[in-house]
This record gives structure tokens, sequence and C-alpha cells, in this order.
């Protein structure tokens, strides 16, 4: 990949990265009240999310060969926190499919439906928190250091 | 014909148990949503702990040959490892559990514990 290309895929990472944390947070308020319909939201924000980790794998092996050494050497401190954004963002986009699919099945409107809907509320809480956590993050070491 | 007409016949006869159990205040509400939601709460549960354990592990300087070997980059291995480890979990945990609507309400409590120990773990000792 010419650096081009990864600095505007790593400008797209950082900008969806942001809109995806504040996407998730949407369905999690939303789902005090578990029975509520907010699939298209769901949707929305997972497809986001998704679309965050998919651009973040491709910037990955060529960040980690090129910017991350630099980075530790200068600031090993801000090297860590990139390693926890990482993290953070994985478990996030785990827990953003679980609620997805949590809601999805909540959508037959039987007796689990309720639950269904505590779970995905659970588990969108706990996507939006990582994820708002891993684009702070992310924007501290952008700042610090990137392509 | 003879088959396909006792074969519609029985599917009918099974849609509508289906619709008196469901209307039913009496019957036990025994659906699929119900095992599909433990095993998916279970499967986001496993893949969680799976994660932290081969993180520490990694921490450690002790990772499994398995997770080296599938993937040269260690985050993306120790995802598709963590993966490979919750799915399986999770459609085994809620094929074998029995009282699914007990479990799927205590799910998002240890989801609530995971979550939290996954945060304390990273931000701490990873």
């Amino acid at each position: 990949m010419s650096d081009l290309l990864l600095r505007v895929l790593e400008h797209v990472h950082g900008h969806i990265g942001w809109l995806s944390a504040l996407a998730l947070a949407h369905p999690a308020v939303l789902l005090r009240r578990p029975r509520r319909n907010v699939f298209g939201v769901a949707v929305a924000a997972t497809l986001l999310v998704t679309a965050t980790a998919a651009f973040g794998a491709q910037l990955y092996p060529s960040y980690r060969v090129g910017v991350k050494p630099l980075l530790l050497a200068a600031t090993p401190a801000v090297g860590a926190l990139f390693e926890r954004k990482e993290h953070l963002g994985v478990a996030a986009l785990v827990l953003a499919w679980t609620g997805f699919a949590a809601l999805a099945l909540a959508r037959r409107r039987d007796a689990a439906a309720a639950d269904l809907g505590r779970l995905a509320f659970v588990a969108y809480s706990g996507a939006a928190f990582m994820a708002v956590v891993a684009a702070g993050a992310g924007l501290i070491v952008g700042a610090h250091r990137s392509f | 014909m003879r088959v396909s007409a006792t074969r519609t016949l029985s599917v009918a006869r099974g849609r509508e148990r289906r619709v008196d159990r469901r209307l039913s205040t009496v019957a036990p509400q025994r659906s699929s949503s119900l095992r599909a939601g433990v095993q998916i709460g279970c499967g986001g549960v496993a893949f969680l702990v799976a994660y932290l354990t081969l993180q520490l592990l990694h921490a450690l300087g002790r990772d499994p040959r398995l997770v080296v070997a599938l993937a040269p980059i260690p985050l993306f291995a120790r995802f598709i490892a963590s993966a490979a480890c919750a799915l399986p979990t999770g459609v085994v945990i809620g094929c074998v559990v029995r009282d699914h609507q007990r479990w799927l309400r205590i799910l998002p409590a240890v989801l609530t514990v995971a979550i939290a120990l996954f945060v304390v773990t990273i931000a701490l000792l990873s």
C-alpha cells in the first residue's frame, strides 16, 4: 500500500471510529426499555463498527512494522495505549455483534424478547464504552505519531 | 401423492400445536429463541474470557503454539483463536443447559461482569 493510501485509510478509520462509538451509544440508550424496537439503529451501529474494524485490520500490519516501533521508542506510554486500544476495539466489535444477534432474536416478540433485549442492552452498552475509550486512545496515539 | 398429503397434514398439525402452545397460558413456553439467546450470550462471554486468557498468556510470554500458528500477527491470531473457542462453547452450553429462561435472565449480569473484568485486566495488566 502506498503512503498516501495508508494516510487516507488512517483518517477514514479515525473518523468512522468516532462515528461508530457514538452510533453504538444510540441503541444502548434506547434499550433501557428492553422491548423497544431499535433494529434499524442497531444495524447501522453494528455495520459502522464492523467497517471501522475492517479498516483497522487493513492498516494494522503496515502500522505494526512502520509506526509502532517508533512510537514505542519515543513514547512507551502512548505505545502501550495503542495496544490497549486494539484490544478494546476487538471487544467492542464482538459485543456489538452479540447485541445485534440478541436483538435479531428479540424481533420474534415471544417470551424471550424482554430478556434478549436486556442482553442486547448490556452488550451495546459495553461496546459503546469500549469504542469511546478506543476512539479517545486512537486520537491521542494519532496526535503523537502516524503514517 | 399420498405421502406428500400426509406430510402436509403433519406439518399443518405441527404448526397448529405450536400456535396453541404460544397462545396457551398454561403450557410452558419453550421457544427456540431462548436457546439461541443463551448460545449468543454464552458465546459473547466465552469470547471475552478466552481473549483475556490468551492476552495474559501472551503478556507472560507463554503463547500457545496452536494460537501462534493461526496467524503471523498476534492480535489477529488471538482474535481467531478466541472466536474459535467462543462459537462451540456458546453452542454447546446452549444445547446442554435445561432451564434456558433462567440462564437468559442471569446472562446480562454475567456479561456485565465479563466486560468489567476485561476492561480492568486490559487497562492494568496487558
